[in-house]
């Protein structure tokens, strides 16, 4: 006999959920298991082997894309975190003022326009630019993705900052903290969790990019994700399972990255 | 004393938008600032190798639902753009519906954990939305292609001879789509449920409501902001994806996003393509109203 | 008396025990419990925190299943029958008011659910909304209205089925002192109007005794006494009820000797008292002499001879209709509380310090076993 009637039971919930995260893991695992596959077929194994990374850590323009990548990435990141800390830092501490809803919506204006939309936009902008100023470097994809990720590093901030005590702040200035102080010695120590989850929100999300960076960039500036688009109108060879592995490892480490910071700093 | 106030106050209110501006700053010239130039190129002509002359001209927005004969000038709606806009708005209605079916016993499954195995569920769930999308696409395009796992299961176990099509049909770019978008519902939903009041459902079972009447009458109703929101998050990127139809969809199957595409690189067509690309964000602003009305005013009441 | 469907019993609890855990980790929330509850009764589950009553009010409601035991219906056992197939209703601690309907959808969500015909349940609405006098706040969503209105709605919606049996958890704990009070005699006189047989649990002994017809004392799982509130008080079963319900004193005593009159108990420090019981103490047993502290009468002793005890006052508290005084009794028997009501003539002043001599009739005190 049960022990207790069982009100949260919901017949057939259990097996949907289940089913759901095989669904959700299964296409990641065997694009994961043939990254190491001998042979081309993706459905047959044809033994192990580590051909695919030796294949494509060999490939020059594999490589090149994942430098651009990461350096893109690591400098919108950098960029985007520290506009979005100061913005937030003058929203949340102080009441509503006037211009806030404008301030706001102008900083979460990218969540709310689909990626092609903004990516043609600035295709167009990029062209007209590049053709007044003859200056084709890096900077527009900077300044890209920068933009939107703003918005993404904005809201961990954000959310942290709303969580976090001010009377805290208070206290310090009690005990005789200056302003500056008080903001270096409590309120940057409580913060920074949120600020590393907005880096790496940004970070992440400028990796991921593809539509806003196929439409911007010029030739010879592909980032891995424009790099692998492009490979697919040819035969794809297991070398993007191998790219895939690597991403995917990075995205599980910076995950739980963020998973043991937010456990470990919780604010009761 | 009070003018002390206000100098105090002005200059602390132009510390703050200092700090404010390089933020808005950095959005207004990469997102906002574009979008208004794309505004005004939808009322210009295109120009003979793209680009725009600039004549004004609604012509790029009539177009947009209507054709225009080459003879007579008279308008008659527009077969092929209908039929990608219609298919654009199927498939991605498509998607959140399917997204909500499988992702709300999910959110509900989890937010019914006992409190540690929850957040361990959670983890679950967001390690694959962090994974790239191009990626994820890639691993469903495998699997699902005429040789891949799937086919070739099915074939070596006899339940088919020749493998199915399933690649480049508009059930692959929807299989992707909720594949990618999963994440989005499941989470707002989760923490819709994870709020609510056991003892409001042992009420409902008390007053004889069976449990799915208690699923109906209950749990629902009090997770519609979170399932309004998830249906948002899921539907405004489906309706706008651009890779995904290009890898599961092949060249057949466009949708808006691709077609948007088409008119500013091969179409030369600039203020087409960017009356379409207006059109595209009225559907999203549209979306967005229905998620401001309904998403979060109700249901808070009690929290 | 105890064939399966005596007329009169709407619950019959028959050794009904609950466990939670399983391994070296067992513990019993309720321990083989056997209670006859009956019809058209206010029957009131009282206990500390922790003491089991919940637990055995989620056992009736369906909430729990029993480890053992069975709980019978007008003779059913409806033991592991799940909550929406029982006829009967609970009044939910926080209320469990649906936040997403309105107060007369809240009141007809069990006759929906039970699919009687809409014009039933619009009637029945209204018959409930009128017996908890809430007739204009119909349309109001359950956010927008008071504590105590809550409350009330919260009683219509479970009263609306008319069902066999009526649960209260804790329900009135959540108001405050006025309108707990006035919630106590509208829940009696609801009980009365409806004749449905009401269990209602708190943890409250002020609260047990004025609204219950019977009162079951709870303690770790086990029943101590059940009783009307008079026996519960009059009579207390053991020391932990007697120590529960009301205030108490004990005073420690061997028997000295007893026949069918009464006993006399050598009370330690005082020497011989005299007892009015039909219990036998036997020579030597250890006891308690139990006395209420409004059976016990004191005077100054510059004005009256020792009685049976003295002592000296050692705290003085006005309540307002009555003064408490804590007494410690001389030679260290123990320290007494003593009540005396305001009334002028009595009025002969006894302060901190004061020598007094302590009474008590033989017949308003008791004995219980150590």
């Amino acid at each position: 006999m049960a022990k207790a009637f069982p009100v949260t039971h919901q017949r057939g919930f259990g097996t949907v959920a289940i089913t759901t995260f095989i669904f959700l893991y299964a296409p990641l695992a065997v694009a994961l298991v043939f990254a190491f596959n001998a042979g081309t077929s993706p459905a047959k194994w044809g033994g192990f082997s580590l051909r695919w990374f030796q294949s494509a850590a060999n490939n020059q323009q594999v490589i090149s894309a994942s430098i651009l990548s990461l350096k893109l990435a690591a400098i919108s990141a950098i960029l985007s975190t520290t506009l979005a800390t100061l913005a937030a830092l003058a929203m949340s501490r102080t009441p509503r003022f006037r211009g806030w809803t404008l301030a706001y919506s102008a900083i979460s204006f990218p969540l709310m326009v689909p990626e092609i939309v903004t990516a043609v936009a600035l295709l167009v902008v990029t062209a007209t630019f590049r053709g007044w100023t003859g200056y084709s470097g890096l900077g527009y994809l900077v300044l890209a993705h920068t933009a939107f990720c703003v918005p993404f590093a904005y809201l961990p901030i954000r959310a942290r900052l709303q969580t976090m005590d001010i009377s805290l702040e208070r206290a310090a200035g009690d005990l005789y903290a200056s302003p500056w102080n008080a903001f270096r010695f409590v309120t940057m120590p409580l913060l920074f969790p949120g600020i590393l989850a907005g880096f790496i929100l940004a970070f992440v999300t400028s990796l991921d990019d593809v539509v806003i960076t196929e439409f911007v960039k010029t030739a010879g500036q592909d980032t891995l994700p424009t790099y692998m688009l492009g490979q697919v109108r040819r035969t794809i060879t297991p070398e993007v399972n191998a790219i895939a592995a690597v991403f995917l490892l990075i995205s599980v480490a910076l995950v739980m990255c963020i998973y043991v910071v937010n456990q470990r700093t919780k604010i009761n | 004393m009070a003018s002390l106030e206000a100098v105090r106050s002005k200059s602390a209110s132009r510390t703050r938008w200092l700090l404010i501006s390089p933020a808005v700053l950095v959005v207004i010239i990469g997102a906002i600032a574009p979008l208004l130039v794309i505004v005004t190129y939808s009322f210009l002509t295109p120009g003979p190798t793209g680009g725009v002359n600039y004549t004004l001209s609604f012509d790029a927005w009539t177009r947009v639902l209507f054709d225009r004969d080459v003879f007579d000038d008279t308008l008659t709606l527009s077969g092929t753009n209908l039929e990608i806009l219609l298919r654009s708005l199927l498939l991605s209605l498509a998607t959140t519906v399917l997204c909500l079916l499988v992702g709300f016993p999910t959110a509900y499954f989890i937010a019914t954990r006992n409190p540690l195995n929850r957040e361990v569920w959670l983890l679950l769930v967001t390690v694959p939305f962090w994974t790239n999308l191009l990626i994820r696409t890639f691993a469903i395009q495998d699997l699902i292609r005429n040789e891949g796992i799937i086919n070739t299961l099915l074939i070596k176990t006899g339940f088919i001879s020749e493998p199915i099509q399933m690649l480049f049909t508009n059930f692959a770019i929807c299989l992707g789509l909720v594949y990618v978008y999963l994440p989005l519902m499941i989470l707002p939903v989760y923490a819709s449920l994870e709020r609510q009041d056991r003892s409001l459902l042992e009420a409902a079972s008390d007053l004889y409501a069976r449990p799915f009447n208690v699923l109906r009458e209950i749990i629902v109703p009090l997770a519609k902001p979170g399932i309004i929101a998830g249906s948002i998050l899921v539907f405004i990127p489906a309706i706008g994806t651009y890779v995904t139809p290009i890898l599961l969809g092949g060249g057949r199957n466009l949708m808006i996003g691709n077609y948007i595409e088409f008119q500013f690189g091969q179409g030369r067509d600039w203020p087409f393509g960017s009356a379409l690309s207006l059109a595209l964000m009225a559907i999203v602003m549209v979306a967005l109203l229905v998620y401001i009305r309904h998403g979060d005013s109700h249901g808070h009441e009690h929290g | 008396m105890k064939d399966e469907s005596t007329p009169g019993v709407a619950i019959r609890l028959n050794q009904v025990t609950k466990t939670y855990g399983s391994g070296n980790a067992v513990v019993t929330a309720v321990k083989s419990t056997t209670l006859d509850i009956f019809n058209n009764e206010f029957f009131t589950l009282l206990g500390p925190s922790g003491c089991g009553k919940t637990t055995l009010l989620r056992l009736i409601g369906g909430f729990e299943y029993p480890t053992a035991g069975t709980i019978l219906l007008g003779g059913e056992d409806i033991a592991s029958v799940p909550p929406f197939q029982r006829p009967i209703n609970t009044v939910f601690q926080n209320y469990a008011l649906f936040p997403h309907m309105t107060v007369a959808q809240n009141i007809g969500f069990g006759l929906r659910m039970l699919k009687r015909p809409r014009h039933e349940i619009a009637a029945r609405v209204d018959e409930m909304l009128k017996l908890v006098r809430l007739e204009n706040l119909s349309d109001r969503r359950t956010s927008q209205i008071s504590g105590g209105q809550q409350q009330r709605v919260a009683l219509a919606r479970a009263l609306a089925s008319e069902p066999k049996v009526l649960l209260l958890d804790e329900s009135l704990s959540a108001l405050d002192y006025k309108l707990r009070k006035e919630m106590q005699m509208e829940l009696k006189s609801l009980q009365a109007a409806t004749g449905i047989t009401f269990i209602f649990v708190t943890h409250d002994q002020e609260e047990a005794l004025t609204m219950s017809d019977r009162v079951a004392v709870l303690s770790s799982g086990e029943i101590m006494q059940v009783g009307t509130p008079h026996e519960v008080y009059i009579k207390p079963a053991n020391h932990f009820v007697a120590n529960f319900v009301g205030e108490t004193n004990f005073l420690q005593g061997r028997g000295l000797n007893s026949d069918d009159r009464g006993a006399v108990i050598d009370v330690r420090g005082v020497g011989a008292v005299a007892i009015a019981t039909k219990d036998r103490v036997a020579p030597g047993q250890l006891v308690n002499i139990v006395v209420r502290p409004e059976h016990l009468r004191i005077l100054p002793l510059a004005q009256e001879p020792a009685g049976q005890l003295t002592g000296s006052v050692k705290a003085v508290s006005f309540c307002g209709a009555e003064t408490q005084y804590t007494i410690e009794l001389s030679r260290g028997a123990a320290v007494v509380t003593v009540r005396r009501y305001n009334t002028p003539e009595e009025n002969l002043p006894i302060a901190i310090g004061d020598e007094v001599s302590v009474n008590f009739t033989p017949n308003s005190a008791q004995i219980l076993p150590a």
